[in-house]
């Protein structure tokens, strides 16, 4: 719980985030971990020096060629010392690799976490402005390569790291000369990386765009797939796709040139050093600087060998981070999104209207009023019908009243608190809303389609919200009644609207928004409908929005009509 | 590419032969020198000890080091053009299995949703089959020839030591093997977590806006909170399984570098199976240690050649060369519905024995209470459910139309069903209106002629709206109708403005009316409307079942609603009613059909009410105001 305090502190007062700072602030959150992780990146790094210097020792005395026999018999020592150092060194490697998944794993569900909290702070505008698919994205692939990134980015790159500066501490100490060697060899590679990994950065996102765009034609296309076929629309889906794959294609291959072109340019540049190193340490002016023993060379061979592997996978990793970069950024972005300002208060009054709204104005786009100065006050346990033509405002004024929109001038006031302001707890308590569509949640149960999960919500009010919108037969028939897993071909349209409403009086609310209820309905479900909602509405405040006059036919009707310009 | 078989994963290496050719070249002189580092590397070591020995000059390290430089450059160029070629074909053969792929789903005539999506995700598995080429070719070159080059190489120098030290890799591959069970296990569990956690993920954005007006979202946070700690869980133990067997399996490779130290030491000291000198002692150390590194991976050969197998497998079903259908009029003329009956799943009629007929230009009413089956009698005409009787359509059974491909029918229903692209797409889906439909000219997309479209572009023309800019003929007739035309002018880019994703970006009215417009747009000789005004108003119903009536002599619209505001105005009216289907004039059902006469009084009765209080436009007074405008 301070946890969630400090990340709306840190969301809230910096400006804009860098992802390095972003990834950092995260690994901040998990200090112990992080200490163990390091203390074993460390010590795999050494343990890794130790075989090629127990190798090179081994060829010194094979070269020497003296004293054959003692040298037969600790042929068996130095290989058992030999194969211990190897064993050493891959056990503190796996071990890193394990610690490294546990942290890596916190940091991810850490992140989603934060995600998920994010949601709840965000303007409701937000959903508007951005299509579902973008923040989905964001929920499900960048968070997959932040995930990449913690687990097989940033320490295996540090352990590279730490390998690296030991071989190149161990060389300086045998021979100056092959240490300079790699000091300058060493930044030619890390420019020639960089260089790589701006390109690939650049494909691998265009890359991912395309394939973005390619992968959301899918669904359309099977949701949309009466039109296409009805009205043979085949052959634009077909144009549409093709486009999108002849992107991600094009994307793809400058991606691949890159991934190609680098880890055989280092293996070169690793056998010239190697080269250089021979020929230099036979020569009689280098020999201060260069001179080797066999054994020493054999030892620098599979050093130098290991000091470029590094390199390679450094690159390979930073490329991976890069790659990675562009999720990492896409989540800090969102994380930055401007949040919703008001903060919830439980400060509602009963004796106040249940919906008071005074001289509101409101426009989602300058310069095109939806409201201006529109007055309405709705009493206690009264019936209002919003009607009006499509596109007037009617729904725009339920979400007013929803407190998803604040209102630009005016006052939107439910039971006398700002509708935006109020907290959770009382929102479900205050309002139960039909809405146009049924959303289900995904993989619930029928009872969890009702509470939403939320444990306020009994099992007893399902089944009474059920009775009065008249599927309590129709569930208590199921197999496993309330407990059944709800898919759509569990219910007709017809039932999943009633399913839609009895989800809204579950919690029993003052006041019941009906938004477009009738609209799947007949007349005849329609009239016994509004006879169970009558009673319901009993000591309830109703407002809801019909083309239809015949909804609520004791109800008041006021009229919408859109501001002037 | 005449010859070209999309079910057959040969055709895709054929296709690709140059690029296959180029990567079995490369591929071979790559990992064939693979096995001259490690000569070298011995060569420069003994070199270094015969000149520090004095048997050899110092300048003789030159002539050798630029030697194995120059190897090992040829040998990494050759690295480089096998990995861009392979990577070449995977990219070229993914793209062209997800079209493929894609066809047949838009190709193939299927009703579920199910089937759709399952069709949706084979094209992440044409993906995965491409990838799984690749790294099959890969592990083909990168383990299997270097594999054998390497033990070639280690043979040479002493087969008796080879056969011994090759004792241990296997042994470690038998032990993998035995935890294999452990670790497949836990990594299929962590993916499955992983799944739950991110369709809870999707859950939890898609639902956003509900769990906020529910005031369900911190609910929805703890409920994710708890999916995330079971998925990180298994993730970690899955994570250990793995990373704990690997380096057990490494190790006991690795004893071999025990034995090549005491065997191998002895035959430099000569006291071994063969005479050594210090190359040979580091050559064949470094080999096998890259030998041993190498096995370690030789699973990957067959673990790509299984993944690419599933996926392939799985897709297998849709690669097909398929043909998209092209559009074929069917001839309009009178509609006759004799004996029409659907059953339900358990044999028992939802309706029988429907009975009725219309000619070009006149509109049928259907109604009757929920679940009266009226939205099923509608899909009869679709094509989309069995059912019994017969519907002709100018003299033609219906099924026979629809087996030869004909285009009969248009529909809207309930759901929009609007793709993410402009306005004008959606109503025309850049086809062009079929000839002989009354407009004058029809529409083709400028950068989608193809060849093989039966019409000529030349035929086409292309006309012009106020604005100046073109747009398809028969558009603005079909917006018009569906009373969209001032809203469309009114959008930022008229009839070229996007309806974002799903038509998020129009409202529910407008999205209803947008499908209402495609399906006038493409004037079929039955047109089905299903519900057309559940979220239009009745000033907007006034103007559309206007236009319904006087704009479309050659087709027959059949209305399905529950709202009977207009129904005294259509020729006829079917009631659907426990089973049965009462058909006459609005006039005749009034007096016979107590059903439908309830039905229309209790919507009278709140029409009336309403109009005293509201400035509701009068039936009659809506279409002359209607016809005024026009």
């Amino acid at each position: 719980m301070q946890n969630k305090a400090e990340k709306v502190s840190r969301t809230a007062g910096e400006k804009r985030l860098s992802v390095g700072s972003f990834a950092g602030g995260l690994i901040g959150r998990q200090k112990r971990l992080t200490v163990v992780l390091l203390a074993l990146v460390a010590g795999a790094a050494l343990a890794g020096l130790v075989p090629p210097l127990i190798l090179g020792r081994l060829v010194d005395g094979l070269a020497a060629g003296t004293e054959k026999t003692a040298l037969a018999q600790s042929l068996i020592a130095c290989g058992l010392a030999y194969f211990g150092a190897v064993f050493l060194a891959r056990g503190l490697e796996a071990a890193r690799e394990i610690v490294l998944t546990i942290w890596g794993e916190k940091l991810g569900c850490g992140v989603r976490s934060e995600l998920s909290e994010k949601l709840s702070r965000l303007p409701a505008s937000y959903f508007v402005t951005h299509s579902t698919g973008d923040t989905v994205s964001r929920f499900a692939d960048d968070v997959d390569t932040l995930e990449d990134l913690f687990s097989s980015g940033v320490i295996s790159m540090a352990a590279d790291a730490a390998s690296l500066v030991g071989i190149v501490i161990v060389i300086f100490t045998r021979s100056a000369g092959l240490g300079m060697l790699l000091l300058i060899a060493l930044p030619l590679i890390a420019f020639f990386t960089v260089k790589i990994q701006k390109r690939a950065l650049a494909a691998q996102k265009k890359n991912r765009l395309a394939v973005a765009a390619a992968n959301r034609i899918l669904p359309e296309t099977v949701k949309c797939r009466r039109p296409i076929r009805l009205y043979h629309g085949e052959g634009y889906m077909e144009e549409r796709y093709d486009k999108a794959v002849a992107d991600s294609f094009e994307a793809k291959e400058e991606a691949n040139f890159c991934d190609a072109v680098y880890s055989p340019v280092v293996i070169i540049t690793q056998t010239a050093v190697t080269a250089v190193m021979m020929i230099l340490a036979v020569q009689p002016f280098f020999t201060p600087l260069f001179g080797i023993s066999a054994g020493t060379a054999a030892a620098f061979i599979a050093y130098i060998a290991q000091v470029f592997n590094p390199i390679e996978s450094i690159g390979m990793e930073i490329q991976s981070i890069q790659s990675a970069a562009a999720g990492t950024q896409r989540i800090a972005e969102f994380l930055e999104e401007t949040e919703r300002t008001s903060k919830a208060r439980n400060a509602y009054s009963t004796d106040m209207s249940p919906i008071a709204i005074e001289n509101l104005s409101f426009a989602y786009e300058d310069g095109k009023p939806i409201f201006s100065g529109f007055d309405l006050t709705v009493r206690e346990g009264e019936s209002v019908v919003l009607t009006g033509r499509t596109g007037e405002g009617k729904s725009t004024l339920f979400k007013l009243i929803l407190g998803l929109y604040p209102p630009a001038a005016g006052s939107v006031k439910i039971y006398g608190t700002d509708a935006a302001a109020l907290s959770d707890a009382d929102r479900r308590k205050l309002y139960g809303c039909v809405e146009q569509d049924f959303h289900p949640l995904a993989g619930g149960t029928i009872l969890q389609q009702i509470t939403l999960d939320d444990p306020a919500v009994s099992e007893a009010d399902a089944f009474a919200a059920l009775k009065t919108v008249g599927l309590f037969e129709t569930v208590n028939a199921l197999p496993r009644g309330l407990r059944t897993a709800y898919t759509q071909s569990v219910f007709s349209a017809g039932q999943t609207q009633l399913l839609s409403i009895a989800r809204a009086i579950a919690a029993n609310p003052k006041i019941l928004l009906l938004d477009e209820i009738t609209s799947d309905l007949d007349a005849q479900t329609e009239d016994a409908l509004m006879k169970a909602l009558s009673r319901a509405a009993e000591g309830r405040t109703v407002l809801s929005i019909s083309h239809r006059t015949e909804l609520l036919q004791y109800g008041r009707e006021v009229a919408i009509r859109k501001a002037d310009a | 590419m005449k010859s070209f078989n999309p079910s057959k994963l040969s055709s895709y290496c054929r296709a690709e032969a140059g690029l296959l050719t180029a990567v079995s070249v490369t591929g071979v002189l790559y990992n064939v020198g693979m096995a001259a580092g490690p000569w070298f590397e011995g060569q420069l070591v003994q070199r270094l000890v015969e000149i520090l020995g004095g048997q050899k000059k110092a300048a003789s390290m030159i002539g050798l080091a630029a030697a194995y430089l120059s190897v090992i450059a040829f040998v990494q160029i050759m690295r480089f053009l096998k990995r861009l070629y392979v990577r070449k074909f995977a990219n070229r053969t993914a793209q062209r299995m997800r079209r493929t792929v894609y066809r047949s789903l838009l190709a193939y005539n299927f009703s579920d949703a199910d089937a759709g999506s399952i069709m949706t995700r084979a094209i992440s598995d044409a993906d995965d089959c491409a990838e799984g080429l690749r790294k099959f070719i890969t592990e083909i070159f990168d383990t299997g020839v270097v594999l054998a080059v390497y033990m070639v190489m280690l043979f040479v120098y002493d087969w008796r030591l080879t056969l011994l030290v090759l004792l241990f890799p296997p042994v470690a591959y038998a032990l993998a093997n035995l935890l294999k069970k452990q670790v497949t296990g836990s990594v299929s569990a962590a993916k499955e977590a992983g799944d739950t956690m991110r369709s809870r993920g999707l859950d939890r954005v898609t639902n956003a806006v509900t769990y906020r007006i529910y005031g369900a979202e911190a609910i929805q946070n703890r409920e994710y909170d708890r999916t995330l700690s079971r998925y990180e869980k298994a993730k970690i133990r899955a994570g250990i399984f793995t990373n704990a067997t690997q380096p057990i399996y490494y190790l006991i490779s690795s004893l071999g570098f025990f034995i090549i130290i005491w065997l191998g030491g002895r035959n430099v000291l000569g006291a071994g199976w063969t005479q050594w000198d210090i190359a040979a002692f580091s050559a064949y150390f470094a080999c096998f240690g890259k030998l041993a590194k190498k096995s370690s991976h030789a699973a990957n050969l067959f673990n790509a050649v299984q993944k690419a197998e599933v996926s392939w497998k799985r897709i297998l079903p849709y690669m097909h060369e398929a043909d998209l259908p092209e559009e074929i009029p069917a001839a309009p003329g009178p509609l006759q519905v004799s004996g029409l009956s659907v059953m339900w799943e358990d044999g028992t009629p939802l309706f029988s024995d429907v009975n009725f007929s219309a000619e070009p230009g006149q509109i049928v009413g259907i109604t009757g209470p929920v679940a009266c089956g009226k939205t099923t009698l509608g899909r009869c005409f679709l094509g989309e459910i069995p059912y019994g009787g017969t519907i002709r359509v100018a003299g033609r059974d219906l099924r026979d139309i629809f087996a030869d491909g004909g285009d009969a029918v248009s529909f809207s229903g309930h759901d929009a069903e609007l793709i993410d692209a402009s306005l004008e797409d959606n109503i025309t889906l850049r086809t062009a209106r079929s000839p002989g439909d009354g407009g004058s000219s029809a529409f083709v997309s400028l950068n989608a002629v193809r060849p093989d479209a039966d019409v000529a572009s030349d035929e086409l023309s292309v006309s012009a709206d106020a604005t100046g800019e073109s747009v398809p003929a028969g558009l603005s007739a079909a917006l018009a109708a569906a009373d969209l035309s001032a809203e469309a002018a009114a959008m930022p880019e008229g009839t070229r403005t996007a309806v974002g994703s799903g038509g998020s970006r129009l409202s529910g009215g407008q999205q209803a009316r947008v499908s209402l417009a495609r399906a006038l747009y493409h004037r079929r000789p039955l047109i089905i409307l299903d519900d057309p005004f559940s979220s239009v108003d009745a000033e907007t119903e006034g103007h559309i079942v206007n236009a319904l009536r006087s704009d479309f002599p050659d087709s027959i619209i059949l209305l399905i609603s529950h709202r009977l505001r207009y129904f005294p105005e259509l020729f006829t009216v079917v009631y659907l009613e426990n089973g049965r289907a009462s058909v006459g004039s609005h006039d005749e059902l009034m007096e016979k059909c107590t059903g439908y006469r309830k039905m229309v009084e209790l919507q009278e009765g709140d029409a009336s009410a309403a109009e005293n209080e509201t400035d509701t436009v009068p039936v009659h007074a809506a279409f002359e105001e209607a016809g005024y405008a026009e």
